[in-house]
C-alpha cells in the first residue's frame, strides 16, 4: 500500500520502505541510527495480561530484528470501555508495562481510543549503530539460516478457541510473550548477514522476503524446523487459520518435495504472532552462534536451512 | 446412518469441531458437512482424513458439501503396521476359474473382472492367494488386462498361482508374467487348508 | 504403499458402457488410465470411473469430447488421504484446464 504513495528522498534513511522491512532506520550521526516501528492487533489468548506481554513482546521485536536496541514506548489502545471495563484494560497494560522494563525501554505515553474490539500494541523507538543495521536484505550464498523460536502460533490459537491442545496452547503463550532480546544480544557478537523476525507472514513468507530482498535462492529442511508442542496434531486435524490459506495462496512460487507432510506445510504457512528472529549467517560462524544462542537459554534456536544462490528469491522445502 | 451438519455462517474453527462432534458419534456412516468458505472447506477434509475417513468434496453455488465416509474401511497404514505375514496368512483364497467374471456377455465380465482384482488389491486383510485355472491364466500373462493388479498383489505377498496344465493347454507356458505355476495337487491343498475358499 | 498413488484425477461415468468405450479409446491414444470401480467415498452404486494422471487431463478430456464420450465428473484425488474433489462435471468448464 505504501508504494504508491511517493517515496521520500533523504541521504539520511537508511531503511524505508522499498524493502518489506521490520522498521524503519534513520541515520542521525556518524555513531547513531533511529529506528521506528509499530504493531498492535486484536487478542490471541483469553487472559488480558498476557495479552498485554504477547502484544508488548511483538512490536519490540521488529527493533531487535534490524540490530538494535529499544529505548521509549508508546502505548497504542483501541478498547470498549463500558463492555470490558478498566480492570480488564489495566490488566492489559501491566502486561505490556512489565515486557517493556523486561526489555530495558521506558513507556514516555499512548492513546487510547474507544472501539467495539480491543486492540493493544506499541509505537516502538529504538536505537543502533548505523554501520550494523541488519536489515533482511543482505543474505550471502553459503549462509546457513537459524531460527530462534518455534513456529505453530496461529494453528495453535485455532486450537484454543476450539478448547483443544491446551499444553500446546499455554507452550504457545510463553512462547509468544517472550522476548527476542537476548537472541538479538548474542547475535551483536557474531557477524550475520541478514535478520528478520517471524510474524503474520508466516515461516515461509518471511523467508521467501528475505530470499527476494537479497537476490538468493533459499532452502529449507522441514524436519530441522522447531515446533510447539501439539503443533502438528493441531494442524493435522484441521484446525488451520484462514491467514495459512492467505499466505500458501500467495506464496504459492514455493516448492516442497513430495515427502513433507500436508500438515508440516501447513505450520510453514502458519500466521505468526510474535515469532523468533530468522537470522542469515555465514557457514563458519553458524555453529558459533547456534551454540552461543543455546548456551544463553534460547533453547528452542536450530539450523533451518541454506541460503544456496544468487537467484529470483526460489524457495525449496525438503 | 447419515448425518447432515451445516456448518455455513459458523467461524473458524467451529466446522472443525461440529464435524468432529458428529463423527465421534457414529460407529460408521456418512457425514456431510457443508460449509461456505475455502478455509472450513479444507479444514474440515483435514480432519476427516485425520481420522480415517474417505472425503468426497463436491460445489454448488459458492457452498461446499464435504462427504465424509466412516467405515470400517481399512487403510494403509494399517498393512504396514502389521506383521505383513500375520496379514497375508490369515487371509481367503480365490480360485479363477475363467478370465472374466460371471455369465452372459464376455465384455461386461472383462470389466468385472477387473473391477474384482483392483478391489481385491485395496481390501484388507489380504488374500493369502489367487489361483487360476482354465481360460483364468489367460490372466497372469503378458497383456493381460489385469497384470499390473496383480504384479502388486504379489509384491505385498499375496500368491499368485496359475495352473501349469493350463498354461500348456492354451500355449502360454512361455507368457506367464506374474506369480508361480502350479498342479492340482497343489490348488485342491491350499483350497482346503484355507479358512475360507472362493471361486469366481 | 498408497494404491496408484500417483494418479490424481478420477473420472466418473454413468454408464458402463460409457466407461468401456472412454477407457479403450484413452488406451489407443497412449493415455495412461487404470479402470476401477467407483470409490465408495463419492458414490454406493457400483459403477465404473477411470484414475488418469492430472498431466494428462487436456489430453484425455479432449480425446473424449472428440469422440462425443460422456463422463460424469471429474475429481482430483489425494489416494493417501482419501480425498476426492469434484473439479468440475460434463458441459462445465474443464474442457478449458
Amino acid at each position: 500500500m505504501l508504494c504508491q504513495l511517493r517515496k521520500p528522498t533523504d541521504p539520511n534513511l537508511l531503511v524505508g520502505i522499498e524493502t518489506a522491512d521490520d522498521a524503519g532506520v534513520y541515520k542521525l550521526d556518524e555513531n547513531t541510527a533511529l529506528i521506528q516501528t509499530v504493531d498492535f492487533f486484536t487478542p490471541i489468548v483469553d487472559d488480558p495480561y498476557m495479552f498485554g506481554q504477547i502484544a508488548a513482546a511483538n512490536s519490540l521485536s521488529d527493533v531487535y530484528a534490524m540490530g538494535g536496541k529499544p529505548l521509549t514506548v508508546m502505548n497504542i489502545v483501541a478498547f470498549p470501555m463500558c463492555k470490558l471495563g478498566p480492570e480488564v484494560l489495566l490488566k492489559i497494560l501491566e502486561g505490556g508495562q512489565d515486557k517493556v522494563a523486561e526489555a530495558g525501554a521506558i513507556i514516555v505515553g499512548g492513546h487510547t481510543v474507544d472501539d467495539d474490539e480491543p486492540k493493544f500494541g506499541l509505537s516502538v523507538t529504538g536505537l543502533c549503530h548505523p554501520d550494523r543495521v541488519l536489515t533482511n536484505a543482505n543474505a550471502q550464498p553459503g549462509d546457513w539460516l537459524i531460527l530462534t523460536k518455534p513456529v505453530g502460533t496461529g494453528v495453535l490459537a485455532t486450537a484454543a478457541r476450539a478448547d483443544m491442545f491446551p499444553a500446546g496452547v499455554e507452550a504457545a503463550s510463553l512462547s509468544m510473550a517472550a522476548l527476542n532480546r537476548k537472541a538479538a544480544e548474542v547475535m551483536a557478537r557474531h557477524t550475520v548477514h541478514a535478520c528478520t523476525d517471524i510474524t503474520g507472514f508466516g515461516l515461509l513468507g518471511h523467508i521467501y522476503e528475505m530470499a527476494v530482498g537479497s537476490k538468493t535462492d533459499i532452502q529449507i529442511e522441514a524436519k530441522s524446523v522447531p515446533l510447539l508442542p501439539e503443533a502438528a496434531e493441531a494442524a493435522a486435524m484441521g484446525l488451520v487459520p484462514g491467514g495459512a490459506y492467505d499466505n500458501r495462496n500467495y506464496l504459492s512460487s514455493v516448492r516442497f518435495a513430495e515427502a513433507v507432510p500436508e500438515c508440516l506445510r501447513d505450520l510453514f504457512f502458519d500466521p505468526q504472532t510474535s515469532g523468533g528472529l530468522l537470522m542469515s549467517v555465514a557457514e563458519s560462524e553458524a555453529d558459533n552462534l547456534l551454540a552461543d544462542l543455546l548456551q544463553a537459554g534460547i533453547r528452542e534456536a536450530a539450523i533451518i536451512g541454506r541460503v544456496t544462490k544468487i537467484g529470483a528469491g526460489e524457495i525449496y522445502v525438503y | 446412518m447419515s448425518i447432515n451438519v451445516d456448518a455455513r455462517g459458523l467461524g473458524c474453527p467451529q466446522p472443525v469441531i461440529a464435524t468432529k462432534k458428529a463423527l465421534e458419534s457414529i460407529a460408521s456412516g456418512v457425514i456431510t458437512t457443508i460449509v461456505d468458505n475455502a478455509t472450513a472447506k479444507e479444514n474440515v477434509a483435514k480432519l476427516a482424513a485425520a481420522s480415517n475417513c474417505g472425503v468426497s468434496i463436491t460445489e454448488t453455488n459458492g457452498h461446499f458439501y464435504i462427504k465424509i465416509t466412516k467405515g470400517d474401511t481399512p487403510t494403509e497404514t494399517s498393512l504396514a503396521d502389521e506383521d505383513t505375514s500375520s496379514s497375508v496368512g490369515e487371509g481367503v483364497v480365490y480360485l479363477i476359474t475363467q478370465d472374466t467374471m460371471g455369465h452372459g456377455s464376455k465384455e461386461l465380465g472383462a470389466v468385472l473382472m477387473k473391477s474384482f482384482m483392483y478391489t481385491v488389491l485395496e481390501s484388507r486383510p489380504q488374500p493369502k492367494a489367487i489361483m487360476f485355472v482354465n481360460s483364468a491364466v489367460q490372466l497372469t500373462i503378458a497383456g493381460s488386462p489385469v497384470l499390473e493388479h496383480l504384479k502388486q498383489l504379489a509384491e505385498r505377498g499375496v500368491e499368485v498361482l496359475s495352473c501349469g496344465t493350463c498354461l500348456d493347454y492354451y500355449n502360454l507356458k512361455d507368457k506367464l508374467a506374474v506369480g508361480g505355476v502350479t498342479n492340482m495337487f497343489t490348488i485342491v491343498e491350499t483350497m482346503a487348508a484355507a479358512p475360507k475358499a472362493v471361486t469366481i | 504403499m498408497t494404491i496408484y498413488g500417483e494418479y490424481d484425477r478420477l473420472l466418473s461415468f454413468s454408464s458402463v458402457h460409457h466407461a468401456i468405450r472412454a477407457e479403450k479409446l484413452l488406451a489407443e491414444k497412449g493415455i495412461k488410465v487404470i479402470a476401477l470401480p467407483t470409490p465408495r467415498e463419492i458414490d454406493i452404486s457400483c459403477g465404473q470411473c477411470l484414475l488418469l494422471l492430472a498431466k494428462d487431463q487436456p489430453a484425455a478430456l479432449t480425446v473424449l469430447r472428440i469422440a462425443q464420450v460422456k463422463w460424469s465428473k471429474l475429481f482430483s484425488r489425494d489416494a493417501a488421504a482419501r480425498i476426492y474433489e469434484q473439479l468440475t462435471d460434463y458441459g462445465g468448464d474443464a474442457q478449458l484446464v
